[in-house]
């Protein structure tokens, strides 16, 4: 087993800082789009192919929250392929706040996202003397590698029982 | 997009609170959402949901992200406010899991104006959000750089 092999079962202790992945990709398609845009941000630039060339954009975007949404499926895909065959109970647990989530340049049907995550720092605050807080940076880039999106993130991981 | 009785960037006057309708959230919303982007226990399964450190089906935290993205746009939609998106989220904060029969709303309060860019189309309102629950609980807070047209 190589140290990755238990991502997602480690002990706050246990997680270094500096620790980086490139943990996924994904491709966005005009229906997706528009169906989140449907669901969640009903401006016209995300449910409106034709309205959408009138705007800023220049043609439909996804919204910042799928673009969110679609990092946490990945991280949750990425932690599991992790995770498999481990069953000791331990994994990090919710996230509690984000910082600076920014977005850069639109995300267009048929572009592709890379997303990776680096761990930053480790807060010294433990929560409910169970808890300790990971922070980690956590980027996307585009098809031409252009840095799309970045947000800092407070995850809570289980202290080891002492 | 703006139109000719829009309220644009030039028009708003900070201070003013605005409160948004309510969403009341089902169990199936709930599965749905993590079923696509979020497939963790707690979101998933009612038991699993129970014995976990939030002990109940919850929302995913990016779930109530766009419940809240939708309250907003709806609100700003109703004062003819034309909302272009968000850039930049300084903070955000999840205080509480949201569950299955819970119902959230949101208050918006206008705090400050950034001008808008040379060429630009649009200014930045600086806004804090308050997501609160049926019990006027906080579940989660932000604060939110709400891009709103210009006059042109």
């Amino acid at each position: 087993m190589s140290s990755f092999s238990v991502l997602r079962s480690r002990w706050w202790e246990d997680i270094p800082v500096g620790e980086f992945h490139v943990f996924g990709s994904y491709t966005f398609s005009e229906q997706e789009i528009i169906d989140f845009g449907i669901s969640y941000a009903p401006q016209v630039f995300h449910i409106d192919p034709e309205a959408a060339l009138d705007t800023r954009y220049r043609g439909l975007i996804a919204s910042n929250w799928h673009i969110c949404s679609i990092w946490m499926r990945l991280m949750v895909d990425y932690m599991e392929n992790y995770a498999l065959g481990v069953e000791d109970g331990r994994r990090n647990g919710a996230g509690i706040g984000l910082e600076d989530l920014e977005i850069f340049v639109p995300v267009k049907s048929g572009h592709t996202l890379t997303f990776s995550h680096e761990i930053v720092a480790k807060p010294s605050k433990i929560i409910r003397k169970k808890w300790g807080i990971i922070r980690s940076r956590n980027e996307a880039f585009n098809h031409r590698n252009e840095l799309v999106m970045r947000f800092f993130i407070d995850i809570l991981a289980e202290c080891q029982p002492k | 997009m703006a139109t000719l009785s829009a309220n644009n960037w030039e028009d708003i006057k900070l201070g003013i609170d605005f409160e948004t309708d309510s969403i009341n959230l089902t169990a199936v919303e709930i599965r749905n959402f993590a079923s696509k982007f979020d497939p963790q226990p707690y979101h998933l399964d009612r038991d699993l949901a129970e014995a976990s450190l939030f002990g109940g089906l919850c929302a995913s935290g990016w779930h109530v992200c766009a419940l809240m993205m939708k309250l907003v746009s709806d609100r700003l939609a109703q004062d003819r406010i034309p909302l272009l998106g968000s850039n930049h989220v300084p903070v955000l904060r999840w205080y509480l899991a949201v569950f299955e029969g819970d119902r959230i709303s949101a208050s918006i309060t206008f705090k400050k104006k950034i001008k808008p860019k040379r060429k630009s189309n649009h200014g930045i309102i600086v806004s804090d959000i308050v997501v609160k629950n049926q019990n006027s609980k906080k579940v989660m807070v932000l604060t939110m750089n709400l891009m709103i047209a210009k006059n042109v």
